[in-house]
């Protein structure tokens, strides 16, 4: 709905700015109606950004899998601050 | 001695090299500077307030600190003017504003204080759309501010008497305000160099404030070595201002960089000369090693939207204290405080600021809160998160100043005209990143034209060394304004 004259008096109140005569109280309506509706826009859906999407002619590149030995049990134990036999000793954090 | 009028077009680094050398004084400098004013200001109107006295006094110091070797910094001794909305001591700040026509601050702005304590020579104070509110300079409420290249087009704004005084010899360089393009835009259509820089890189104390969350100071100059200068003396946190930040280094270490070019500009949307002006720019960097990648950015209207909705919030938030009674010259009413207050705003601002302070009013109200104001805080924070995305693949964004060259005196009829001028410079603020204009060259009527880069935060040094590029390809001499032909 349109700003109305009685609107833009209220504002003038707000605002604390004296308009001299109706003629100008219409005229600044008119210019608010017009920012109003340009801000409008705001509600339409936002355009979705992801320069990523553009990448059309790029790939990912994999490399192929290739099976790797792992560390040796006694070199990972030969780390930790508290080992039990076989296991690594870690502080309690819940309470049974 | 009177210096020759080509040598107050030299660069400020130029003229640092001259006083070295003992080529000329600061004070002969500073006297032809201002003679320069009294020539050719009157049809230009870059200048409120001119400081003669002031400036003598200062290049008087500044030629005995040479003397005896002791050169505060490479600004020692430089005339430079500042927009009239930096408090500037003992020296008329308006805003280019009735309410403040007396205000005679008792302090300095920060960035002030930094170039008097760089031994920067203060000619006086620029004309501006009254309290940065406007792109054009016809706004302001004390005088319209020409273009130099040709009267009968605007300067831009609002830093409009900034850019109009650096390019007609008024000054080595200036410092202009920019909240959505008011420096960048101004210096794209006086074809000089402006750089908005990164969010609080530089000190907004003592700043007149006009969108607290959008504004930074910035710079105008005629080479970008001038621009790396100044900024170099300028950046750093402030302890007077919150949002200050730690100066970053300026060296950078030369790759090839990689470009992204926005989508928005369709057929019809730039003057061919912009066009034009944006294709030499890319075979220029693409020369350098820089590879170019097409990109949408966050939803260009919506944006323009935020920023107007925005600016007038914080505007209408800002401007309250300009009553009469806190601030401003006072008007009386009927006697009551209600009417002083009333008829104080009505006389002191302008019909720009009135519609802003208004229209902000409007955005902020209870029932419309949510529709406009949260929104466009959304859509600012949507257009931040679209740039780090953005700066994260890309060094730069390479686009148009402004999608046309200046327009004629009186041609914009609609405020909603003028907000969409803006379009290629207001994501710099929304965004909080820093930006370049670059002078460019000029179209068949010989008006400048520009280009413009942007970086992510702190990106600052990639901008100077992008722009560099761009300024082999484009000599000073072509972007001089015909000041011979004043009036054509």
């Amino acid at each position: 709905m349109e700003l109305s004259l009685k609107e833009i008096e209220t504002l003038g109140r707000v605002c604390a700015i004296a308009f001299q005569n109706e003629e100008e109280t219409e005229k600044i309506r008119r210019e608010l109606e017009g920012m109003r509706r340009y801000a409008l826009v705001l509600r339409e859906p936002l355009r979705e950004f992801d320069p990523f999407e553009q990448d059309g002619e790029e790939e990912t590149v994999w490399r192929e899998d290739q099976a790797q030995e792992g560390l040796a049990r006694e070199v990972l134990l030969a780390n930790a601050p508290v080992t039990e036999g076989d296991y690594i000793v870690v502080s309690r954090t819940v309470e049974a | 001695m009177s210096l020759e009028t080509n040598v107050l077009f030299r660069t400020a680094c130029e003229h640092r090299k001259a006083l070295d050398n003992k080529e000329y004084t600061s004070l002969e400098l500073t006297e032809a500077v201002l003679e320069q004013i009294d020539g050719h200001d009157a049809s230009v109107g870059a200048f409120l307030t001119v400081d003669a006295e002031g400036a003598c006094a200062s290049a008087r110091e500044s030629d005995r600190r040479r003397e005896s070797g002791a050169v505060l910094s490479p600004l020692d001794g430089i005339p430079y003017g500042v927009k009239d909305n930096f408090c500037t001591k003992d020296l008329r700040t308006t805003c280019a504003s009735r309410m403040l026509e007396r205000f005679i601050p008792p302090y300095d702005a920060t960035a002030v204080a930094k170039l008097r304590g760089a031994g920067a020579v203060l000619l006086g104070k620029q004309n501006m759309d009254e309290f940065a509110m406007g792109s054009s300079t016809e706004h302001s409420a004390l005088q319209e501010t020409r273009n130099p290249h040709h009267h009968a087009f605007v300067a831009g704004g609002s830093s409009g008497g900034s850019a109009a005084a650096v390019a007609s010899g008024m000054g080595c360089f200036a410092l202009g305000s920019d909240t959505g393009g008011s420096v960048r835009q101004p210096a794209s259509f006086c074809g000089v160099y402006g750089l908005k820089p990164t969010y609080g890189a530089i000190s907004r104390y003592g700043v007149i404030e006009m969108a607290t969350s959008l504004d930074s100071v910035g710079i105008f100059s005629r080479s970008i070595d001038d621009c790396m200068t100044v900024f170099d003396v300028l950046a750093g946190q402030d302890p007077l201002d919150a949002t200050s930040c730690a100066k970053g280094s300026l060296e950078f270490a030369a790759r090839p960089l990689r470009i992204a070019i926005p989508d928005c500009f369709g057929d019809g949307v730039l003057a061919p000369s912009v066009a034009k002006a944006l294709e030499k720019a890319q075979d220029v960097l693409a020369e350098h090693g820089a590879t170019f990648e097409t990109v949408a950015l966050p939803s260009p209207e919506q944006a323009l939207a935020a920023y107007s909705v925005l600016v007038s919030a914080e505007c209408a938030s800002n401007l309250a204290r300009f009553d009469g009674i806190r601030y401003g010259s006072s008007k009386e009413g009927d006697g009551s405080l209600r009417s002083r207050y009333e008829q104080t705003r009505a006389y002191g601002f302008g019909d720009e600021v009135k519609r802003r302070i208004l229209f902000g009013a409007y955005v902020l109200q209870s029932d419309q809160r949510t529709d406009f104001y949260e929104r466009a805080r959304e859509v600012r924070r949507h257009v931040k998160r679209g740039f780090l995305h953005l700066f994260s693949k890309y060094d730069l964004l390479l686009c148009p100043t402004t999608p046309h060259t200046a327009f004629k005196r009186g041609s914009v009829q609609t405020p909603e005209e003028m907000y969409r001028a803006d379009l290629c410079t207001v994501y710099a603020n929304l965004a909080g990143v820093p930006a370049i204009s670059v002078p460019f060259g000029k179209n068949a009527d010989g008006m400048p034209v520009s280009v413009q880069l942007t970086a992510g935060f702190f990106g600052e040094k990639l901008l100077f060394h992008a722009a560099r590029m761009l300024e082999a390809e484009c000599p000073r001499e072509v972007m001089l304004p015909l000041l011979e032909k004043e009036v054509r």
